[in-house]
């Protein structure tokens, strides 16, 4: 039965030529799971939004909307309100008082629901999302994961049939997001809950949903059961692709027949079959020992302790570790582990009490704020928009220095000459990563700290991200960063460094890193591990099979 | 802290308004001198000082008030009796009053301020102003929200070299400054916009709005607030008839119940305890 019939439905901003959704028709049937996709500025959230129209953006609306057979825009306001839930992206704006239970009650003391039903109501949802443990805190005690699962269940609270999502897990680490999109199946699996989700890390929900939606320039490019999106996507030739899940990534890559795996265990077993009969010819890459560096390290850091307060644990606990001279490096470990004091530590914001850290032989506890931070070092923070100071991007990187020949230089290499008029709030994750970026450029750094750089973007600007970092590390900056993105890391990266227990435990070439891990490694060297030796991005997986097939 | 917390909001906030209401009104020097003591064992057994803190702050501001008392209050300079020596005159007598009226006001506001937090507020009050409750209680949300964001915004610009730095001129650090407040500025009232979305999301502005609490009223807060009241009527009865032994009695029962409360369920929990 439909849930919602969308007819030819249109919106234009006001001040737009262009629609940003165009004529579009789409049936939503009772208790599906549908993942809408596409690149930042596709129209997907302004699609989203259209679903529950007290949020609707001004504009020009065309077309119909029907919710259960009736017309959406004449629903009662109550009605609209407990029935199409809306959980956000960002975890923080979202709350709005400063207790875990009173969030919770929020919504129902709107809908006038009493005191009793309330009370039952909340203990539901306290007990269905383990919120019991935490349920007297105040929300700022909470960790990311855990506010937005307080969104989530303070909008499950009002019983809603429809549960519409948008972006919620692009602020969360990937255990976190992984809780929470399992949360989300649990929903509407066990109650049936009709769920849209857009999401950019496909990887996560493509294997979850009953039916993807691919969206470009507000039109439907793609509407189909999972199995059959990367057919679709690989004949119009879109960069989409490049987002899809390793496994049908593979399957496609080598024109693979029969069913598309989605998950790497699919993946495992599809690729055993193929080669089940044939010899292997080749089971592993060629030896790389990367790029030989200068021998000379530019950063050290020797034995380093910190701990927040006198009686708290070490966070950094004996930490030592050798960067070299315009070698990019990722660092990778838990959440909570550190990696971000880290980096704080390795900024002089957080002091250490034991140890040194040299910089070009030189310890930063003799240096003035000044001399670290102007043609030495900088740090780019996890939220880039907190960098902007002013009404746009330009003006920002004015305020950083005079030279505009400095400025056309570092807006080249971002590629951001057409952002520079719009204001640094209007920019997607992917665009403000790359204006923040350039801003940062105007100190000059020999050192550049990223802190999480691809958190919150697709695919395609993490290519174009890696590609700016590669050009600086041509100029010979040398780069850290630290991430969850395994993918990320295993694709660029020079070196990968573990951190454990406050201290980098080990040092190593992707391609050694990552196929001498069993958990902690690419989706493509997971689900091929047990035919190739070494493989560990998806294209060297793709490469190997061809090899092997030829 | 550990047990009268849990008492119902309307309990408290009734005791506290009540005590602290004819504890500013008292004149007497018995009744105050009841007031002085019951409000030090509350503040006491609320917040665990140690009580030498308690004594050297409690001492000291009774020198402090009737010294003060003593020189701007000339008129009464008349010597009542003498000991060891001393002279003992109205204004000292009067000083000391004064002292015990100001610091159990000071005591019984600080014990209130721990116990009826923004939440027991808002629940009391909900009704009467409902939007200005929720706005009491946002910006309850606010506060460490954005303690947070301006720590945060002040260390990413040091990291680009335009934030307060060490060896920088006292003007460009002032410059800067008033630049990141000015983003900050921005970005919250960007988030506002974030936020009353999310407000409207769930229903903000339909009419009918409930509040709900997670408060329940117990059969302890019965017999307490039982007493509070049975001792006001005892209290305003025995001032009317003016029979100041009984008006001392109730005014003791009054002021030391949550105290007595307090002591009976630290011995309840204890032996509860100790059968688990």
């Amino acid at each position: 039965m439909e849930h919602f019939k969308i007819e030819n439905l249109s919106f234009t901003y006001p001040l737009k030529q262009e629609k940003a959704v165009k004529s579009l028709s789409l049936d939503i049937n009772k208790g599906e799971y549908i993942a809408i996709c596409g690149r930042s500025g596709c129209g997907k959230t302004t699609l989203l939004k259209l679903l529950k129209p007290i949020l609707t953006a001004h504009g020009k609306t065309e077309g119909d909307i029907l919710f259960n057979k009736e017309n959406l825009f004449t629903l009662p306001l109550s009605d609209q309100v407990s029935k199409i839930g809306f959980v956000m992206q960002n975890p923080d704006s979202q709350i709005v008082t400063d207790k875990v239970w009173h969030e919770l009650a929020f919504g129902l003391e709107n809908l006038g629901v009493d005191q009793k039903t309330i009370r039952i109501r909340v203990a539901e949802m306290a007990n269905y999302f383990g919120i019991d443990t935490w349920f007297h805190k105040n929300v700022s005690e909470l960790s990311g994961g855990q506010k937005q699962l307080l969104n989530l269940a303070s909008v499950m609270a009002m019983q809603p049939e429809v549960l519409i999502l948008d972006e919620p897990t692009s602020q969360l680490d990937p255990i976190a997001s992984a809780d929470f999109l399992n949360t989300i199946k649990k929903i509407n699996e066990e109650l049936g809950t009709t769920v849209i989700i857009t999401e950019h890390r496909l990887e996560n929900v493509f294997a979850l949903s009953n039916r993807v939606i691919v969206m470009e320039k507000g039109e439907i490019i793609a509407n189909d059961i999972p199995e059959n999106i990367g057919r679709i996507l690989k004949d119009l030739n879109n960069e989409m692709f490049a987002s899809l899940p390793t496994p049908v990534q593979v399957f496609y890559g080598i024109n693979g027949d029969g069913k598309c795996p989605l998950t790497v265990r699919d993946g495992r077993n599809w690729l055993s079959e193929i080669f089940m009969n044939n010899d292997l010819k080749y089971t592993s890459l060629e030896e790389n020992n990367g790029k030989i560096f200068n021998q000379k390290p530019i950063l050290e850091i020797k034995d380093a302790y910190f701990r927040y307060e006198k009686d708290s644990p070490d966070i950094l606990n004996g930490l030592s570790l050798q960067v070299k001279k315009a070698s990019m490096l990722a660092i990778m470990g838990g959440n909570g582990t550190g990696k971000s004091t880290m980096l704080k530590a390795i900024c002089g914001l957080n002091k250490i009490y034991g140890g040194k850290i040299l910089i070009d032989g030189k310890s930063i506890k003799k240096m003035t704020d000044s001399m670290l931070f102007t043609n030495n070092l900088t740090m780019l923070p996890q939220d880039p928009t907190s960098l902007f100071m002013f009404k746009t991007v330009i003006e920002d990187l004015q305020d950083m220095t005079d030279n505009s020949k400095e400025i056309q230089r570092v807006v080249e290499i971002c590629e951001i000459s057409d952002l520079l008029g719009s204001h640094p709030f209007d920019l997607s994750g992917g665009e403000i990563q790359r204006a923040a970026l350039a801003k940062v450029l105007l100190t000059n750094p020999k050192i550049l700290l990223l802190d999480e750089p691809t958190k919150g973007i697709d695919n395609f600007f993490k290519d174009k991200l890696a590609e700016i970092l590669k050009q600086l590390q041509d100029n010979e900056v040398t780069i850290i960063l630290v991430s969850h993105d395994v993918e990320f890391c295993a694709k660029y990266a020079d070196e990968v460094a573990m951190f454990f227990d406050g201290d980098i435990i080990t040092v190593n070439t992707p391609n050694k890193f990552f196929s001498m891990n069993n958990f902690y490694t690419t989706a493509a060297n997971r689900m091929s591990r047990h035919i190739f030796q070494n493989t560990v991005v998806t294209n060297e997986v793709i490469n190997l099979c061809q090899k092997n097939i030829q | 802290m550990k047990y009268f917390d849990k008492v119902h909001p309307v309990v408290a906030f009734t005791y506290f308004t009540l005590t602290i209401s004819i504890n500013m009104f008292a004149t007497n020097f018995v009744h105050l001198f009841i007031c002085f003591v019951s409000s030090l064992i509350l503040r006491y057994l609320l917040k665990k000082e140690k009580i030498f803190y308690i004594l050297i702050y409690t001492i000291g501001a009774i020198i402090v008030f009737t010294a003060v008392n003593m020189i701007f209050n000339s008129s009464s300079s008349t010597v009542l009796f003498t000991i060891f020596g001393f002279n003992i005159t109205l204004s000292l007598l009067f000083g000391i009053k004064l002292s015990f009226l100001y610091i159990s006001v000071i005591n019984l506001f600080s014990c209130y301020s721990l116990i009826i937090t923004s939440d027991k507020f808002i629940f009391l009050f909900g009704k009467i102003v409902p939007s200005t409750s929720l706005l009491f209680c946002m910006i309850m949300r606010f506060i460490p929200l954005y303690k947070r964001i301006i720590n945060h915004m002040l260390c990413v610009s040091k990291c680009i070299g335009k934030g307060i730095l060490k060896g920088q001129s006292k003007r460009k650090n002032i410059k800067n400054a008033m630049t990141i407040l000015s983003a900050i500025m921005t970005s919250a009232l960007e988030n506002s916009i974030y936020t009353s979305q999310a407000m409207i999301n769930r229903g903000y502005g339909l009419s009918g709005k409930t509040n709900f609490a997670i408060y329940k009223f117990r059969y302890s807060d019965k017999i307490l607030l039982g007493i509070v009241i049975f001792s006001l009527i005892g209290f305003t009865l025995s001032a009317m008839e003016d029979i100041s032994q009984l008006l001392v009695l109730f005014l003791l029962v009054m002021f030391v119940s949550p105290s007595i409360y307090i002591l009976i369920e630290e011995k309840k929990w204890n032996i509860l305890k100790s059968r688990i």
